[in-house]
C-alpha cells in the first residue's frame, strides 16, 4: 500500500492542499464568495417572487431563479478563479522551488496537473456552495433534468477553462503580481471573445445555461478544447520560462521593436521605445531609479497598449449613440485597468525591494521614511497624470454626443468630474495600496486585500442606496449621502437625473480630497513604523525597554 | 572615545530571546570579530547597530550617539553591509554609487571624486560602467563594499561579508578590510572563517544562544581557555637524550616526533615561546627551524561552543 502510494501518489497535491488549507485568506474568501452569492442570490430572488401575483404563480419560476444562479456562478468563477490560481507556479519561480521540482521524477505534465487540480478542489468548494439555492430553484419548476446536470457540466468546465488558463499565465509571466494582471486580462479577453460568439453569459439573458444537446455538445468541444491548448502552453513554458526574469512581455516585445528599428534605422529614423535614462541622480536617488528603470507610467507604452485600442472603440461607440451604454463600458474598463496598475504598482512599491534584497540597505541610509515613501511613489504620479490621456480622450468624446443631444452644460461638467476622479482617486488607491503592501509584506495578500476594499468601497453603498426598500426605508437625502460615499457615485450622476450638478461634484470631489488628505497624513506619518525601523519620533522611544527590562 | 557601546541588549522576536544581555565596547580603529554559529545572535545585534531593529532593551551608542534616540543621526555614521548583497542589478556600477552618494546627501560636486576612489580602492575602476548584475560574486561582494564606504563613516558593520565566495574572492576581500584597518577604520565583523577573522581582528567576541561567551584578544582567549600552542622545531642533530630533556622543561606539554620534525606543546600559561627558545638553546641543541604554530581559532570556538542556538 505505502509502495503504492509512493509510486502513484500526488505528492505536490496534498502539500498544495495542505498549504491552501493552512491560509486564513482561503477560509476569507470562501465566506465572502458565500457572502455575495446569497446576497446577490436573495436580491433577485426577491425581485422575481415579487413580480407575480398569488402564491402558484411562483410555479414554474425556477427557471429565472436558475439562470441568475449561473450567472452569479460564471462571474463567480471569472472573479475568483485568477486570484486562486495566479500563483500556482510562479509562487515556486520567486521561491527558487521550481527548478527543484522539475529535478524530481515528477515530470512537468504531472506537476502541471496536480498544480491544475490543487487550485480546482477551492474552486469547487465555493461552487458547491450553489447546491442549496439550485435545489430550491428545481422544487420550484421549470427546469429540465437535462438541463440541470448540463448545466453543472459546462459550469465546471468553464472553471477548469479558467483554471488552465491561470496556470498558463502563472508559468509564463515572472511574479505573481505580472500573472494576477495576465490572468485576469486574459479572462475577460476569452469572456469577451464567447460572447461574441454567444457562448457565454455575457451575450445574453438566455444562454447562461444548457437547454439542448446540441449546443451542450459545441459548449463541451469549445471548453474542453481550449482548456487542452491552455495546458499545452503551460506544459511549454513551464519548463522555457522557468527562470525569466521579471521583465514583462511588453518589455521584451517593445525591445524586440527597437531591434527591428535599429536594424531598419534608415526608414525608421532609430526610434528607440525603451530608453533607459543615462543620467545620474541627483537629489532623490529613489524617485531617479523609480522612474528612470521602471516601465510605470511610461507615455509611449500608455499609448501604444490603452490609447490606440480606446480611440478605436470610442470611434465604433460614437457609431452607436450615447444611449448605447458603450461609453459606461469603456469607462468601467477604463478604470478596472487603472486601478489594476496603480494597485499592483503601489502594492509591490517595498516589496520588491524585499525581493531583491536591498531593503534594510536603503533603511540603513539617512534617508527618512517619509523621504523613502514619498519617492517611491513618483511613478505612480506619472502613471495618473498619464492616465489622463484616455480618460480625457473618452470625456471628449462623450461631450461631442452629449453637445449633439443639447447637453452642453452637462457635458462641460463630466469632462471636469472625469479629471477630477482621476486626480484623486489615483492617488487614493495608490497611498491605500501602499499601506497595505507595507502592512502585509506579500504583494499577493495586498492586491488581493485592496482590490476586495476597493470593490466593496464602491459597491456596497451602490446596491444599498440602489436598493432602499429593501434594507431600510431611506429619503432621498440619505440615498444621495449614501452615493457620495461610493467612488462610483460620481459616475452614476447623468445629464438628465436629479442630482447631476455642481455642487454634488463639489461635495464628493470634496469628501474624496478629505479622504486622501488622511490617508497620505495617515501612512506618512508612520513610514518608519511601516518599514519596520527605528525613527526619530519620539514616541518610539517608549517601546525601547529599558536596560534589564527583559532580564530574567 | 569608543565608538561602539552596547549595555546590556536584549532582543526579542515573539518569544524567542536572540540576544541575551550582551554588552561591549569597540574603541576607534579597532577591528572587533564577532564570532558564532547560526542563530547566535551576531546579525540581531549587527541589526540593532545599524537601526534596523526596533523593539530592543539595553542602551546602544554610536560615537556616542542614542540608537533609540536619534537613528537619523546614527546611519551618518555608520556602513552597513547585509549578508547578502542588497544591489539592484538593474543599475551600472556607476549608478549604483551616484545613487547611495544621493541617499547620503553627498555634495553633487563631490560624488564623481568618491566615487572613483572607492572604486579604485575596491579594484573596481574597470567595471565602472558594467551592469551589476554582470558582475561576478566577488565583484559584487566589492561593490557592496564601495558602496559602505561612500559617506566615509567611522563604524563599517560587515555581517559575513565573505560568506559564499570562492577562495580567490575571499582572500581580495580580506586584502580590501586589511587596508580599511590600515586606513584607521573602526569594523564590526562577524564570520564563520574563523582563521580569516584571526588574521584580521584585534579583538574577539565569541556569541553563543544569545550570550557572548568569550571577548578579548586572541591570546586572551587562549589564556583563558588554557589552550595549547604547538611549535614545531627541527633540530640539527637531534637525539634521545636531548628530546627527553627537552620534555623535562616546565610547561612542555608533550613532545611528539614526526619524520622531519618535532611537535611540541607548550602551556603558554607557564612558559611562554621565547623562554622556550631560549631553553633550548640553553640545552645546546643547533635549532634549524622554530614555528610556533597559528592559534587554532576553530578549536577555541569548539570549545568555547556547544552548537547552541536560541
Amino acid at each position: 500500500m505505502t509502495v503504492a502510494r509512493s509510486r502513484y501518489g500526488l505528492p505536490l497535491l496534498a502539500r498544495e492542499l495542505t498549504e491552501i488549507a493552512n491560509r486564513r485568506r482561503t477560509y476569507w474568501l470562501r465566506g465572502v464568495y458565500a457572502a455575495l452569492l446569497f446576497l446577490l442570490a436573495y436580491l433577485r430572488f426577491y425581485d422575481i417572487l415579487q413580480s407575480g401575483g398569488g402564491r402558484f404563480t411562483m410555479l414554474g419560476r425556477g427557471s429565472q431563479m436558475f439562470e441568475t444562479l449561473f450567472g452569479l456562478q460564471f462571474v463567480g468563477i471569472y472573479l475568483f478563479m485568477p486570484i486562486v490560481g495566479c500563483s500556482a507556479i510562479t509562487h515556486e519561480k520567486e521561491r527558487n522551488s521550481l527548478s527543484l521540482l522539475l529535478l524530481t521524477r515528477l515530470g512537468p505534465t504531472t506537476i502541471l496537473l496536480e498544480k491544475l487540480l490543487s487550485r480546482l478542489v477551492p474552486m469547487f468548494v465555493f461552487l458547491l456552495l450553489v447546491m442549496p439555492l439550485l435545489a430550491f430553484t428545481y422544487t420550484l419548476g421549470g427546469v429540465t433534468e437535462f438541463r440541470l446536470w448540463a448545466s453543472i457540466a459546462v459550469m465546471s468546465l468553464t472553471a477548469v477553462q479558467v483554471a488552465a488558463l491561470t496556470l498558463m499565465c502563472s508559468a509564463y509571466c515572472a511574479t505573481t503580481s505580472s500573472a494576477f494582471v495576465a490572468s485576469y486580462a486574459l479572462s475577460f479577453a476569452s469572456l469577451f471573445f464567447c460572447s461574441c460568439c454567444g457562448l457565454s453569459f455575457a451575450s445574453g439573458p438566455n444562454v447562461l445555461s444548457v437547454d439542448n444537446v446540441g449546443e451542450f455538445v459545441v459548449r463541451t468541444f469549445l471548453l474542453g478544447f481550449s482548456t487542452v491548448v491552455f495546458l499545452l502552453l503551460a506544459r511549454g513554458w513551464l519548463i522555457s520560462r522557468a527562470f525569466v526574469v521579471s521583465h514583462g512581455a511588453l518589455y521584451h516585445s517593445l525591445k524586440r521593436l527597437d531591434r527591428f528599428y535599429v536594424r531598419k534605422d534608415a526608414s525608421t529614423g532609430g526610434i528607440v521605445l525603451v530608453r533607459h535614462s543615462q543620467s545620474l541622480p541627483l537629489d532623490e536617488p529613489i524617485a531617479w531609479r523609480e522612474l528612470a528603470k521602471s516601465s510605470t507610467g511610461s507615455l509611449v507604452r500608455l499609448v501604444l497598449v490603452i490609447e490606440v485600442p480606446l480611440l478605436f472603440l470610442l470611434t465604433v461607440g460614437v457609431g452607436m449613440g450615447s444611449d448605447s451604454g458603450i461609453f459606461e463600458f469603456i469607462e468601467g474598463l477604463l478604470w478596472v485597468i487603472a486601478v489594476l496598475l496603480v494597485v499592483v504598482n503601489a502594492t509591490g512599491a517595498m516589496s520588491r525591494e524585499h525581493d531583491r534584497q536591498t531593503m534594510d540597505v536603503l533603511l540603513a541610509t539617512p534617508l527618512s521614511g517619509r523621504e523613502i515613501l514619498t519617492q517611491k511613489l513618483k511613478p505612480i504620479w506619472r502613471l495618473a497624470f498619464l492616465l489622463w490621456i484616455p480618460f480625457g480622450s473618452l470625456a471628449l468624446f462623450r461631450i461631442l454626443l452629449w453637445v449633439n443631444d443639447g447637453f452642453a452644460a452637462a457635458a462641460g461638467l463630466r469632462l471636469v468630474t472625469s479629471l477630477v476622479a482621476v486626480l484623486l482617486y489615483v492617488p487614493l488607491i495608490a497611498w491605500i495600496s501602499l499601506w497595505m503592501g507595507l502592512r502585509l509584506r506579500s504583494q499577493g495578500r495586498a492586491i488581493l486585500l485592496t482590490l476586495g476594499l476597493i470593490g466593496g468601497w464602491t459597491l456596497l453603498p451602490m446596491l444599498l442606496s440602489a436598493e432602499p426598500d429593501r434594507f431600510f426605508q431611506t429619503s432621498p437625502v440619505e440615498q444621495f449621502s449614501w452615493l457620495l460615499f461610493s467612488p462610483a457615485a460620481i459616475f452614476r450622476f447623468r445629464p438628465a437625473g436629479i442630482n447631476f450638478g455642481l455642487l454634488t461634484v463639489a461635495i464628493h470631489s470634496g469628501i474624496y480630497a478629505l479622504f486622501l488628505a488622511l490617508a497620505r497624513h495617515y501612512v506618512l506619518a508612520r513610514a518608519d513604523v511601516l518599514l519596520d525601523r527605528l525613527g526619530d519620533n519620539k514616541k518610539q522611544v517608549g517601546c525601547v525597554k529599558p536596560p534589564g527590562a527583559d532580564a530574567p | 572615545m569608543n565608538v561602539v557601546s552596547i549595555d546590556n541588549l536584549w532582543v526579542r522576536y515573539g518569544k524567542v530571546r536572540a540576544v541575551r544581555g550582551i554588552s561591549l565596547k569597540i574603541p576607534k580603529g579597532e577591528v572587533f570579530g564577532f564570532i558564532g554559529p547560526n542563530g547566535a545572535g551576531k546579525s540581531s545585534t549587527i541589526k540593532v547597530l545599524a537601526t534596523l531593529l526596533r523593539g530592543f532593551g539595553g542602551r546602544v551608542k554610536v560615537n556616542g550617539i542614542d540608537v533609540a534616540r536619534n537613528p537619523s543621526a546614527v546611519r551618518e555614521h555608520i556602513g552597513y553591509m547585509p549578508d547578502f548583497f542588497g544591489v539592484y542589478e538593474d543599475l551600472t556600477v556607476r549608478e549604483y554609487l551616484h545613487f547611495f552618494a544621493a541617499a547620503y546627501r553627498i555634495k553633487r560636486n563631490d560624488r564623481r571624486a568618491i566615487v572613483t576612489d572607492v572604486l579604485q580602492l575596491t579594484d573596481l575602476e574597470n567595471k565602472i560602467d558594467a551592469p551589476v548584475d554582470a558582475l561576478s560574486r566577488g565583484m559584487k561582494q566589492r561593490l557592496a563594499l564601495a558602496r559602505v564606504l561612500v559617506h566615509d563613516p567611522d563604524l563599517l558593520l560587515l555581517d559575513e561579508p565573505a560568506s559564499g565566495l570562492d577562495p580567490r574572492a575571499r582572500i581580495e576581500v580580506r586584502e580590501l578590510l586589511k587596508a580599511l584597518k590600515e586606513m584607521g577604520k573602526t569594523i564590526l565583523i562577524s564570520s564563520h572563517i574563523l582563521h580569516e577573522l584571526s588574521q584580521l581582528c584585534t579583538r574577539i567576541g565569541i556569541i553563543e544562544a544569545g550570550e557572548m561567551v568569550a571577548e578579548g584578544s586572541l591570546d586572551d582567549i587562549f589564556r583563558q581557555l588554557k589552550l595549547q600552542r604547538v611549535i614545531h622545531v627541527q633540530l640539527v642533530r637531534p637525539n634521545d637524550a636531548l628530546i627527553e630533556t627537552i620534555r623535562a622543561i616546565p610547561g612542555v606539554d608533550s613532545v611528539d616526533q614526526l619524520v622531519d620534525r618535532m611537535a611540541i606543546r607548550l602551556r603558554e600559561d607557564q612558559m611562554s615561546i621565547e623562554n622556550l627558545h631560549d631553553r633550548i638553546h640553553e640545552l645546546g641543541a643547533g635549532i634549524h627551524m622554530f614555528q610556533p604554530e597559528a592559534m587554532d581559532m576553530e578549536t577555541a570556538f569548539m570549545k568555547l561552543t556547544e552548537g547552541k542556538t536560541t
